[in-house]
């Protein structure tokens, strides 16, 4: 499963990922616990979607809509794998996290897999 | 005679002390609805730790810090600057019609004085395990308190039912 999330990640550039992993660190340091601050996170999300959709934009040149859906709901599946306990209270997905983020990831990595899809030359150095 | 009776009565004083009830706190924290909703029944109380409900932003009521409270009577708590309790609202029915719950909170000031008030809120049972919209009381404007009596109830039947009380000093 690590190889897995790590093929994921390689989809996002580094700056992204680091963003939400050094703000959910600053959250744990602060004291929060469990599924605390889960929408202040949902909007550093979007946000960080937005930010991604900018760098492929402006690196890469890549403008299809449906390419950043498909890196959208490819960044909340990784999110949701890194980040499991936080959104245990998510409405539909929270009661069944546990189950739905691992077999999203598997399922997420089997069709890029299958379809060909890379990481449109991101450095991740 | 007179010192039996003043023994008798000091033995039966004790006896009633030391057999009033006393509700603990239970040994795991939960922090999230989810598993609040899941591991614990229909109705079951919880002390949520540090939230206190103030006004603007001082006001943490959205922490999840549930500590279940066991059993019925004295409890224990921090010393805090107000103080938020949470119950289960989840039953699994989606079929659930909407039920008052009520929480009498009587307030012992440090002239002996009391004072009461009631809460009383519409709540629906929900069938959403991660149901935000717990019935909930959050006492605050306790300067001059020093112990602080609650009891809870509810229409739908007796699972609220439940009396405890802290002290501040």
């Amino acid at each position: 499963m690590k190889d897995r999330l790590e093929q994921l990640r390689l989809f996002f550039p580094a700056e992204v990922t680091g963003a939400y992993l050094g703000i959910k660190a600053v959250l744990e340091n602060t004291g929060s616990l469990g599924s605390e601050n889960m929408e202040a996170m949902l909007g550093i999300i979007a946000a960080l979607i937005a930010v991604n959709v900018l760098i492929y934009v402006r690196a890469h040149g890549i403008v299809s809509p449906i390419w950043h859906a498909f890196i959208a709901v490819g960044f909340f599946i990784w999110v949701l794998n890194i980040d499991m306990d936080r959104y245990v209270d998510l409405i539909l997905i929270g009661p069944y996290i546990e189950l739905a983020a691992p077999i999203s990831l598997i399922f997420y990595t089997l069709v890029t897999t299958v379809l060909e899809i890379s990481p449109k030359g991101i450095s991740n150095a | 005679m007179l010192s039996r009776k003043i023994v008798g009565t000091a033995v039966t004083l004790l006896l009633g002390l030391s057999s009033a009830t006393a509700a603990e706190l239970g040994p795991s924290q939960y922090n999230s609805y989810r598993d609040l909703h899941l591991e614990t029944s229909y109705g079951a109380l919880f002390f949520n730790e540090s939230a206190i409900r103030a006004k603007g932003p001082r006001s943490n009521e959205s922490l999840k810090r549930f500590w279940p409270v066991i059993g019925i009577g004295d409890l224990i708590l921090p010393k805090q600057n107000g103080y938020c309790f949470v119950i289960n609202h989840y039953t699994g029915n989606p079929d659930e019609a909407v039920q008052l719950y009520r929480v009498d909170i009587t307030k012992t000031l440090l002239d002996g004085n009391t004072s009461s008030e009631r809460v009383e809120e519409p709540y629906t049972p929900t069938s959403d395990p991660v149901s935000a919209r717990l019935p909930s009381v959050c006492i605050s404007g306790i300067a001059n308190v020093t112990r602080i009596g609650l009891r809870f109830s509810s229409t739908h039947d007796t699972s609220f039912n439940r009396e405890i009380a802290f002290r501040l000093d």
